[in-house]
């Protein structure tokens, strides 16, 4: 006796001394929450360069918030882009505001000497047929037009071929200026585009908060008047996001909280076994948190808004612990171990089952619980029997009643019809679930509110901006080689745009052509200086010398050939820095953004042309992740199928033919609540099947118990009461927001009820200790 | 002719008592007809070639809607200027067509063409600081541009007429300017 004590307290001190220990290491290293929907997404299972390029992309859309300021007369717009921009002063160590058009372009003249070898397409077509004529003509017309709109330089570019080439690259620019301003052209109302550049992580709560207390007063008081503001940027989705799972950790997980604690007043009349059943529970998540801050350095705020019903679970081995108690004398621990352990390796078999799903943020989802469980579970058999040492032996007044009410239920074994009744039962929603089709969408994934979404939406399409998700990858060998695969390319991309499948397009071949298309230029431009230039020397009053001037200025010009290396060198190049992926053993590639929406018809041409084309890859992002999704739906389908095999087996091992009054209720409940959910809805996905996976494990433990302690009165009291907390800490999630909570808690929800109705009608005649 | 120099000498002895005055004035003074034609005589300097080359031809507008400006001498050719674009016609062929929807620089050389060939007034007032000087019914209007990209297209306008605008001086950035002189206005 005297030993046993003493080793259990060693154990006991022993487990202290562990969580101690976890705490302060996880302490000391430091508490970091993510918030970022993006850690929700899948890591990209291709090859680095688009991985790198996607990064590359979405990094303009990650570092940036944009605003628009629209209002139905200028003057307010006006004004109201001054007043915000001044009240957004305060956030200059955070972010850096431009709200102004910068000082004109003259940068822009660095092009000037490559005016015969860059040539815009318009002028291209022109110089491609008949000499250049119309060339000629248009130079004639700029001359003698009253304003020309760019300065003449009649003798070194008389052709004004320069003009055309400024005008062609100012050209489809989303946003004018007007008084200063930058003014969105595609709008209808005058909306005018501010835009913070973040210095600060647009993840980080601090900056999150930060901007928003800025940002909020200010388009609440515009809004007041009448100025209607949207907005544009990660940071306000992943504001969003970690609002939301702040108000659901508070409202959900309090609620759920709330719930057991009132269970367990009325159940158990006193409130000393809350303290019991809530230990396990917290130092659970205390032991949770801690290793999984210390394995990813940081937290998931909706992992722990998951963790908050993890609660549920790790309830049941105290409840059993405490019921058990009531009723029998001593060693409690011995008499339930078998049951507890079963009941610890199913549940951490289906939560541990959710670490299959490819999307990081439920990977750290499946090992805080997994953790949780297990240190609840060693919380329970290390620490209850040390400190539950008060014991009354009464059986309660709720298991009595619980018994009484069980007793009034049908058995299976006792009532003819309803074998053939569950049996019918089963095999419709058999045939609804073999008939149900999947829905792998990934507006699953998005956390953010509808209205916010669009809102984005609208900016980004303002801007001309295409999702940053879809795109081409042209490869190869050198630059030079890249740009001539664009170059083939361009014409085929024109001829989407001219079906209106493609609204625009931007690739680098279109500022820097191939050093094979700049020669062909210069080539042009001879020509049409050889059929033309003595005409418009003739109409300009020139001298010989002048003509031979201009002459000699063209031989120059077309030998000037812009590399690569040289355009990096020149300021009109850095806009165009996205579009230039750099691999890391030395490897390039360029990006072809793509304007407007992606229809399916546009998908199926892209996919045909990159087809075409061994160096050129079409990348679409959001059907990757939809594909991924279904994948990953499939093999769940298979796990679940693997998970029942392996349930039956083991319970085949311990009960032999009586397996079955184990497996029937999560197996049967399952099956009515998912076809109820297929009939209801109009696709099942991945996350209706992890809840399935949870069904069976609390089922599993439901059952296990049962059997383990011969269907006693006090343990259909504890399963039921689990049965109940799992409710309230699953179900709950029914009413979250977040589309993944979501879908879960509303498969949940029904499928433990059903789960637990169904028991009862499972069980064996009672051979517990209150027969 | 003496008509004209007597206007020349009352301008004279009028500007340095004029006050400046707000072009709400001036558009008290003159006619705006909701179409205009006449012919225009067109003077370019080209600073690089230290030239001057004389054009004519006619030119019709509708306010707000178009314009038409047709160069006859020394070659043919017809600009076309609407809000949404300008086109660039000859006999009958289009050249070039630039929108002003998706280019900036466009849609601003559009403007100023709208507003200084309209003498629209309120509208210039946007892009530039106005100098104005009425004596009696003649004014004269110098623009000065307000930011720096307008200083690209147009560097300085001067401006005068009576009733109708007479003559037009554009100055550009690097020495070029073009004097336009208007006549036989009919509405």
């Amino acid at each position: 006796m005297t030993s046993a004590t003493t080793g259990r307290r060693s154990a006991a001190l022993l487990w202290l001394a562990v969580i101690l220990a976890l705490c302060i290491g996880a302490w000391h290293k430091g508490v970091a929450f993510d918030t970022s929907v993006m850690e929700l997404l899948p890591e990209s299972e291709q090859q680095p360069l688009i991985k790198r390029a996607t990064e590359q992309l979405a990094a303009s859309y990650t570092d940036k918030l944009l605003l628009v300021i629209s209002a139905d007369d200028e003057l307010r717009a006006r004004n109201a882009v001054r007043q915000v921009a001044a009240g957004l002063q305060s956030l200059d160590s955070i972010a850096r505001l431009t709200w102004q058009a910068p000082p004109s372009d003259r940068a822009l003249d660095e092009l000037f000497p490559y005016r015969f070898t860059l040539l815009s397409d318009e002028a291209r077509v022109r110089l491609n047929s008949e000499g250049g004529a119309a060339q000629f003509q248009i130079a004639l017309q700029r001359l003698l037009n009253p304003l020309s709109g760019f300065s003449l330089a009649p003798l070194r570019d008389p052709f004004s071929l320069y003009t055309d080439l400024m005008l062609s690259l100012q050209s489809d620019l989303p946003v004018s200026i007007d008084n200063g301003l930058l003014r969105l052209t595609a709008a209808e109302q005058p909306s005018y585009l501010l835009s913070l550049q973040l210095m600060a992580d647009p993840f980080s709560l601090s900056v999150q908060q930060a901007v928003n207390a800025v940002l909020e007063p200010l388009v609440k008081e515009q809004q007041q008047r009448g100025i209607n503001i949207r907005r544009s940027g990660l940071l306000l989705h992943a504001a969003e996001g970690a609002k939301q799972a702040r108000s659901e950790m508070s409202t959900i997980g309090l609620g759920s909280l709330l719930g057991i604690v009132l269970l367990i007043l009325v159940v158990f009349r006193s409130l000393a076994p809350l303290g019991l059943v809530l230990l396990p529970v917290l130092v659970g998540s205390l032991v949770a948190a801690a290793v999984t801050l210390l394995l990813f350095g940081r937290i998931h705020l909706v992992t722990v808004a998951f963790g908050a019903g993890l609660v549920g679970v790790a309830v049941d081995y105290a409840l059993h612990f405490i019921c058990e108690s009531r009723v029998v004398a001593d060693s409690t621990i011995r008499k339930l171990f078998a049951g507890l352990l079963l009941g610890l390796i199913s549940s951490v078999a289906a939560y541990a089952g959710l670490a299959l799903a490819p999307f990081p943020g439920l990977r750290q989802m499946a090992l805080f619980s997994v953790l949780g469980l297990a240190a609840a579970w060693l919380t329970v058999v290390l620490w209850l029997p040390v400190i539950g040492g008060q014991r009354r032996l009464s059986p309660l007044p709720a298991a009595q009643w619980l018994d009484r009410w069980r007793n009034g239920y049908p058995r299976i074994g006792k009532t003819s019809w309803l074998m053939p009744l569950l049996l019918v039962l089963g095999l419709i929603s058999g045939l609804v679930i073999w008939q149900g089709a999947a829905r792998d969408d990934i507006t699953l994934l998005q956390t953010s509110p509808q209205a916010l979404l669009e809102e984005d939406r609208q900016v980004q399409s303002w801007l001309a901006n295409g999702s940053s998700a879809a795109f081409l990858l042209v490869t190869g060998r050198d630059f030079e080689q890249l740009l001539r695969t664009e170059e083939r390319l361009q014409p085929l991309l024109a001829s989407l745009q001219d079906r209106a499948l493609l609204q625009g397009y931007t690739a680098l071949s279109q500022v820097l052509p191939s050093q094979q298309r700049q020669r062909e230029n210069a080539e042009l431009v001879r020509a049409l200086y050889a059929s033309h230039w003595p005409a418009l020397a003739s109409i300009l009053h020139l001298s010989l010398q002048q003509v031979e001037q201009a002459q000699a200025l063209m031989e120059q010009g077309t030998a000037a050939v812009l590399t690569p290396a040289q355009w990096r060198q020149l300021t009109t190049s850095q806009p165009w820095a996205s579009h230039i992926i750099n691999g890391a053993d030395g490897e390039v590639a360029t990006v072809i953004r793509l304007k407007g929406s992606m229809s399916a018809a546009l998908k199926q041409a892209l996919i045909e042309l990159a087809a075409a084309e061994p160096e050129v890859e079409f990348v679409d992002r959001v059907g990757d992740i939809s594909d991924l999704m279904s994948r990953y739906r499939s093999e769940i389908v298979d796990w679940l199928l693997l998970a029942y095999t392996g349930v039956v087996l083991m319970l085949v091992l311990r009960y032999r033919q009586h397996f079955w009054r184990i497996v029937v209720p999560p197996l049967l409940g399952s099956l009515l609540t998912f076809a109820g959910f297929l009939l209801l809805n109009d696709g099942y996905n991945l996350f209706n099947l992890i809840a399935l996976m949870l069904v069976l494990g609390i089922g599993l433990d439901m059952g296990i118990f049962l059997s383990e302690s011969s269907d006693s009165d006090h343990t259909w009291l504890a399963v039921s009461l689990s049965a109940v907390s799992s409710l309230l800490a699953f179900g709950l999630l029914a009413l979250s927001q977040t589309p993944v909570l979501y879908h879960f808690g509303i498969v949940v929800l029904p499928g433990l009820t059903l789960t637990w109705l169904l028991a009862p009608l499972m069980r064996a005649p009672s051979t517990g200790e209150l027969k | 002719m003496i008509r004209r120099l007597v206007l020349l000498f009352s301008l004279l002895v009028f500007v340095p008592l004029a006050a400046v005055a707000d072009y709400r004035e001036l558009e008290a003074l003159m006619a705006t007809p909701p179409s205009l034609s006449g012919r225009f005589e067109q003077v370019k300097y080209l600073a690089a070639l230290d030239t001057e080359i004389a054009s004519s031809g006619r030119f019709a507008y509708e306010r707000d809607r178009e314009i038409n400006w047709q160069t006859l001498a020394p070659i043919e050719n017809m600009l076309r200027l609407t809000p949404e674009r300008i086109t660039s016609e000859q006999a009958g062929r289009v050249l070039s067509q630039l929108e002003t929807g998706n280019n900036p620089v466009v849609a601003l050389f559009s403007d100023i063409f709208f507003g200084v060939m309209t003498a629209r007034w309120s509208r210039l007032a946007e892009h530039f600081d106005l100098q104005t000087r009425i004596a009696q019914s003649q004014w004269q209007v110098t623009l000065m541009p307000k930011e720096p990209r307008v200083q690209q297209v147009v560097s300085k306008v001067e401006l005068q007429g009576g009733r109708y605008l007479r003559e037009v001086v554009l100055h550009e950035v690097g020495g070029d300017w073009t004097r336009i002189r208007f006549y036989d206005i009919q509405q």
